[in-house]
């Protein structure tokens, strides 16, 4: 079986300072993964090497089995950026069909009927039936992190990446917005998720990649709870998690 | 018409000014969008160097400004992404640098006279026959790029890294908006002076951002607002005796202040 993303002794560094350093790591299709790790670990680094942003100093990066340079199926990965509602000022007038149909602006292959269709099924699955003529900055900041949400599978991609996505969302649409990836991913979208909020961890996700430079932890989210190195970073707090079974 | 037909003269600062005004307009949009409003303003000293240049070879103002003004909107580019300076620097660096150097090329050339002064103030109604060819040329081309391209510009403009990992040539299209940009600087600069080019290129967008509801408003009242700045401008211009360039961008400002003002009544 290919894995979606297969990450090979990576390394990266910011003006010679080391960011990430041999990391390896693999997913397969239908995987729901947390990265996680303190700030400055690499995670938001290693998300951007994987949508082609930078490129690694060393190693390798494939994505469907194909090296990223060879690499230009983009429409099967969706990409949420960090704080991308912060965008979203009083004079962007965009729609929020708008907003969906720019994640198939690299689609000159799609007719318009096929386009709309696409931002209508995005926009359902992630809950916002209906709101496609609402002005994307009228909405709440959890409503517009689906749109962006949505923006990202009108591509209906198999891949899913997303950096912290629910920074400076109420808790109760964070909850939601993880339950939708839930959802998704049962539907078979493979999705990695950056994230600082562990408890997302124990609820919601099935694996759990945690960085800090090098990988010190990738597997099921049961054993990260007891894993000693992975407690010795995320702090005693977070070490009394309690739902590990 | 009977007016048109007996101020023939008016005709090419009509129609070129229409063309520029849409033009500029449309493009402006893109600029605000990337908290870039000030490059045109910029790129109007850069643009003075080429005219300065035209001085000093005795040949092509407007080509040397073309060329000059379309390689620095690139190295704007280029020296963001790579210097990692900020962007308000850059553009503060390129617009005193080109300036100065505008200034010692056109003393050189024996041209610092009311020859490089026309260029600061402009004059629409000077408008020739074929520059206004060229401005409806202009506009046709920008009105071509939005109508195949106008969706991956937006994404890029509003966000570019999202943009990129969409598979875009985010660098193309960001060459495409810098070229155009410098295109209707140096043709602005002939119709309303490089002091008040990016005026007429920032204004009618802002206005339109105040009210538009969605991309495909956006666009049109952008547009509009472009065509009644040159459309009010010109015709306070002649019936008041008043310098059209500066009649032209208080009127963009008097369409600003009303969508503004419409937009907190709403």
């Amino acid at each position: 079986m290919i894995p979606v993303v297969e990450v090979e002794k990576v390394s990266f560094s910011y003006d010679g300072e080391p960011v990430l350093e041999g990391v390896s790591f693999r997913l397969f299709s239908g995987d729901f993964c947390a990265l996680i790790g303190p700030n400055g670990s690499g995670k938001s680094t290693l998300l951007k090497i994987l949508v082609g942003l930078l490129r690694p100093q060393e190693g390798q990066v494939r994505l469907f089995g194909k090296p990223l340079s060879e690499f230009r199926q983009w429409h099967r990965v969706g990409y949420v950026p960090q704080k991308v509602t912060a965008l979203v000022d009083r004079v962007v007038p965009l729609t929020v069909a708008e907003t969906v149909a720019l994640g198939l602006a690299a689609r000159q292959d799609l007719s318009r009927q096929e386009r709309h269709l696409r931002v209508v099924r995005a926009l359902e699955r992630v809950g916002l039936a209906g709101k496609e003529n609402r002005l994307l900055r009228e909405l709440s900041g959890g409503q517009q992190q689906r749109v962006f949400l949505a923006r990202a599978l009108a591509g209906e991609p198999e891949l899913l990446l997303l950096d912290e996505p629910t920074t400076g969302v109420d808790f109760a649409s964070q909850e939601r917005f993880y339950e939708l990836l839930g959802k998704l991913n049962q539907e078979g979208l493979t999705i990695l998720i950056v994230t600082h909020d562990i408890g997302v961890v124990d609820r919601h996700v099935k694996q759990v990649a945690c960085l800090n430079r090098r990988l010190v932890f990738h597997g099921d989210h049961h054993q990260f709870c007891r894993h000693p190195e992975v407690c010795g970073f995320t702090g005693p707090r977070h070490h009394l998690v309690g739902h590990c079974h | 018409m009977t007016f048109l037909r007996e101020y023939t003269f008016l005709w090419p600062a009509l129609v070129g000014g229409l063309a520029l005004g849409v033009a500029g307009a449309l493009i402006g949009i893109f600029l605000i969008l990337r908290r870039d409003s000030l490059l045109p303003h910029a790129l109007t000293h850069v643009a003075l160097v080429g005219v300065a240049l035209g001085f000093l070879t005795t040949r092509w103002p407007l080509l040397w400004a073309l060329g000059v003004t379309v390689l620095a909107a690139f190295a704007v580019l280029e020296i963001r992404e790579r210097a990692g300076i900020y962007e308000d620097t850059a553009v503060g660096i390129l617009a005193g640098l080109g300036m100065a150097l505008a200034l010692v090329l056109a003393s050189v050339a024996g041209s610092y006279d009311v020859r490089l002064l026309s260029y600061l103030f402009g004059n629409i109604l000077a408008l020739s026959a074929s520059e206004a060819l060229l401005a409806v040329a202009l506009a046709f081309l920008v009105a071509g790029v939005l109508a195949s391209r106008g969706e991956a510009l937006f994404f890029v403009a509003f966000d570019e890294e999202s943009a990129a990992t969409c598979g875009l040539r985010v660098r193309l299209l960001k060459f495409w908006l810098a070229a155009l940009t410098a295109a209707l600087v140096v043709l602005g600069m002939r119709m309303v002076g490089l002091l008040l080019v990016s005026a007429l290129m920032v204004i009618p967008g802002a206005a339109a951002l105040e009210i538009a509801h969605g991309l495909r408003q956006c666009y049109l009242f952008s547009a509009l607002f472009g065509a009644l700045s040159v459309l009010g401008g010109l015709a306070a211009a002649v019936l008041f005796n008043l310098p059209p360039s500066g009649a032209i961008v208080l009127f963009s400002g008097l369409l600003f202040l009303l969508s503004f003002g419409l937009r907190r009544l709403k």
